[in-house]
């Protein structure tokens, strides 16, 4: 498939109908989620015929992507049951499948070393302290060949040195750099649009 | 939710050691194909509890995969798929819409609608 094909399918998937500001819930926008999973079979191998989670998965979008590029199985975690209405729509109208799961990531524990490789774009914390790492952590303790993660920009020292020290990553790299163009979503947006400086990281966690 | 992703989720509740794999109680199943990958199967093969797929197929109306776990050169030959067919069916096209999930230590039950756990444990379980 190619991107702008992919880009496509994923810009007619259905959005948060009633966002909830205290899970930071902001769309996965088709541009970021196409540029993600490409990258991340592209590139390196990591979705074509392998057992992909997203966590935090919202709407679907990244799942959804996953799947478009033949992973072999996805399943999307989410703690709100709303969305994950959206999401089961979603992947029913792109015919396919996806597994969702409703549970809270951050205190998740999955059997096995079946997940190969975790995509999502976490909480970046502004709402709930810390909820960007908690959801790195819970990625590495599930992901045996990869984790792709978005994070603001200005969090990259940090984040490289959680994850290399805490989280018991092999190894941490921004990917690229990407501007998230936010839509006043909330009532306490003020402008219009924002964008906002993030990094895709790739994180491969140590064999265990 | 496949039996693929089930394989994966344990019961997660405050004190329980022993909360996989979880029961499961079927009030409806259906059947959707998709396309066989042989390759992908042999390698799940490997990762899998085979006998606790072998009850979790059975606990969804489907009894085909024999109770051993089967060789591991069967599993690699290439001549005779039909047993991976069997492994494919039970992992990726059985869906659990409606029904629950069972702690196996606490009888806790997570319910399952519209083919989604719920596995959100309450307040004084986490």
């Amino acid at each position: 498939m190619k991107l702008k094909q992919l880009e496509g399918l994923l810009g007619d998937l259905q959005q948060f109908s009633h966002p909830k500001v205290e899970l930071e819930q902001y769309p996965t926008g088709p541009h970021i989620a196409s540029r993600m999973l490409f990258t991340a079979e592209n590139s390196y191998g990591d979705i074509t015929d392998k057992v992909v989670a997203d966590f935090g998965c919202g709407c679907g979008t990244l799942s959804a992507a996953a799947a478009l590029l033949d992973a072999s199985c996805v399943i999307g975690f989410d703690i709100d049951p709303q969305s994950l209405e959206t999401a089961t729509l979603n992947a029913e109208e792109l015919e396919v499948e996806i597994d969702f799961v409703q549970c809270d990531v951050t205190k998740l524990e999955l059997k096995g070393q079946v997940v190969d490789t975790v995509v999502m774009n976490p909480p970046f914390g502004t709402r709930k302290k810390g909820a960007d790492m908690e959801f790195l952590s819970a990625a590495m303790k599930v992901a045996s060949q990869a984790v792709y993660s978005l994070h603001k920009t200005s969090t990259r020292e940090h984040i490289k040195r959680a994850a290399l020290r805490d989280f018991n990553a092999k190894s941490a790299e921004v990917i690229c750099e990407l501007r998230y163009d936010l839509p006043k979503l909330y009532k306490f947006h003020k402008r219009k649009e924002v964008d906002i400086a993030v990094d895709l990281w790739r994180f491969e966690p140590r064999q265990n | 939710m496949r039996l693929m992703t089930h394989n994966m989720l344990s019961c997660n509740i405050k004190g329980v050691t022993n909360g996989f794999p979880l029961k499961i109680e079927a009030e409806k199943v259906i059947e959707k194909e998709v396309d066989f990958n042989p390759d992908f199967l042999r390698h799940m093969f490997a990762k899998i509890e085979w006998k606790d797929l072998v009850e979790a197929a059975r606990s969804l109306g489907y009894a085909e995969l024999p109770e051993d776990s089967p060789d591991a050169t069967v599993i690699e030959s290439a001549a005779d798929e039909s047993l991976l067919k069997k492994l494919h069916h039970a992992l990726l096209e059985l869906h659990l819409e409606e029904g629950a999930l069972v702690c196996p230590e606490t009888g806790r039950k997570f319910p399952v609608n519209k083919g989604i756990p719920n596995m959100l444990l309450h307040e004084d379980e986490a």
